[in-house]
């Protein structure tokens, strides 16, 4: 790795030298033999200050980081750099950078590419295709208007299904829940069009608690969360929301819930709600139940990394936005004989992130809450405010 | 015949307020144990509460009952909370989802 080099007054500059796992010591003296760079270690820089080692030291070196700082001169490193390819102690050389207070500009969001390819720019913007996990094993519940369940893009996928709605089966009337579940957990590779399925491998549970006509109540969306903890679920994903008023406090019945929910393994994550009209200078509460602490809130971006128009944001303490995920003209699953169909909303932020929380429900093998802290600790950090956008974008493992 | 008509016009309205003061409820306990909740649930029943699911994984009890009931649903033993339930609407078509 090599950067243009800025110069000190005397024609050397700062770096970061990295060394090989267990190989600082060898390093450090490698260091010194063909670069004539002198290091001490990070416990000898108050003696080597105050004139009790011998000798000019050029940089300070920590052994159990295994990095050093140096100042040296252009021939110096480029006698290290060539150390890089020799494949010794020796792993990497950075110019050192400076730090900068808070208030310095961001740079540039890199634009997405909106087009489709091999897959959905919403997997893109998980880094989906790369991860190796599959969602294998793990059961995701989706809460929503059902599932076609004769979709053809879900001929050898296994489905558990259940109603919540009277007189009405599981049979997706609206398309809403096809949608979301063909986003969450549908194929990598179907027969028409680009993959679109985050955790193209795991277990479907399909419960709906939404209408056909797109209607549903508390007490349905408790059954169906009572179902899906019941079947040892790891993630329920729930795209649907209450609007709320700004300093309304968050239902504590669900929070109840959620923990209990959390307790036995089951993350719920639901939609934070599409009421902002950001263009027009309206930022809407984070509805119900995602404005719950114990709920991850999932607001939505576009494909050039921007904060959907529509996305709701933490208005009052009272309820957070905890991430982001792509929710703007995401290509998905819908029942035939449409087959596919592309919208936008929180709603189809929500189910990239269970998506991704499945993947790393499989890769990671802990508990819900360590699988909260999966999620947030790995989300891609945006030059945007928390306030909207929680801890960044979802990443899969 | 115009005692009577007014008399069902006062009959209906009565059975319309009768219906808007009905809430549907989450009620919340202090217990996940399948039977300690039936227990509760059966409680409430015979105070008013009509009940429609009883997740004792949630610790949650669900329901309809008169508004007028709601604060004496809170005094059963075991229950730590009562809410009345919020409703969900998807939009239309052509708006964010």
């Amino acid at each position: 790795m090599t950067h243009s080099m800025q110069t000190g007054v005397s024609g050397t500059a700062r770096y970061l030298v990295l060394f090989e796992e267990d190989a600082a010591d060898e390093g450090a003296q490698r260091m010194a033999n063909v670069a004539g760079l002198r290091t001490v270690r990070d416990r000898d820089v108050a003696a080597q200050l105050s004139g009790e080692l011998a000798g000019q030291a050029d940089g300070v070196f920590w052994l159990d980081l295994g990095v050093a700082v140096v100042t040296a001169a252009a021939d110096q490193i480029d006698a290290l750099t060539r150390e890089i390819a020799a494949h010794g102690p020796i792993a990497l050389v950075e110019r050192e950078r400076t730090v900068y207070a808070i208030s310095a500009p961001a740079p540039d969001a890199v634009p997405g590419e909106a087009g489709e390819q091999d897959f959905t720019w919403g997997l893109r913007a998980l880094n989906a295709p790369e991860s190796t996990a599959t969602g294998a094993g793990v059961r995701v519940a989706v809460l929503d208007t059902g599932f076609d369940v004769d979709h053809p893009d879900f001929a050898d996928r296994a489905v558990v299904t259940s109603s919540f709605i009277d007189g009405e089966d599981v049979r997706d009337g609206h398309g809403h829940g096809t949608h979301v579940i063909g986003t969450a957990c549908g194929p990598r590779q179907p027969q028409v069009g680009p993959g679109y399925g985050v955790a193209h491998e795991s277990e479907i549970y399909a419960g709906k608690v939404l209408s056909n006509a797109g209607s549903g109540t508390d007490g349905g969306i408790l059954a169906g969360i009572a179902w899906a903890v019941q079947n040892q679920c790891a993630v329920v994903s729930m795209s649907l929301g209450a609007p709320t008023q700004p300093g309304e406090p968050h239902s504590v019945a669900f929070e109840r819930c959620a923990k209990r929910a959390m307790d036995k393994g089951t993350l719920i994550i639901a939609a934070a709600g599409n009421e902002s009209r950001r263009s027009a200078g309206v930022i809407a509460p984070v509805g119900h139940p995602a404005n719950c602490p114990t709920i991850m809130a999932v607001g939505a971006i576009d494909a050039d990394h921007a904060i959907a128009d529509f996305s709701s944001g933490t208005v009052d303490p009272n309820g957070a936005v905890d991430v982001v995920g792509p929710g703007v003209d995401v290509h998905s699953s819908w029942p035939m004989p449409d087959r596919h169909n592309t919208i936008s909303g929180t709603s189809m932020a929500t189910p990239h992130v269970s998506g991704a929380a499945a993947l790393a429900a499989q890769a990671h093998q802990g508990n819900a809450w360590e699988l909260w802290a999966r999620l947030s600790q790995t989300a891609l950090r945006l030059p945007l405010p928390s306030t909207d956008v929680g801890t960044g974008l979802v990443q899969a493992p | 015949m115009l005692g009577q008509d007014w008399c069902r016009h006062l009959e209906r309205e009565h059975l319309e307020v009768a219906v808007a003061h009905q809430r549907k409820v989450i009620i919340s306990v202090d217990t996940d144990e399948p039977e300690a909740v039936s227990g509760i649930a059966a409680r409430l029943g015979a105070i008013g509460l009509e009940v429609d699911d009883i997740l004792e994984t949630l610790s949650t009890i669900t329901g309809t009952c008169d508004e007028a009931a709601v604060s004496s649903l809170q005094a059963v033993p075991g229950v730590v909370g009562v809410e009345t339930q919020r409703t969900y609407q998807l939009p239309p078509p052509d708006e964010p989802q």
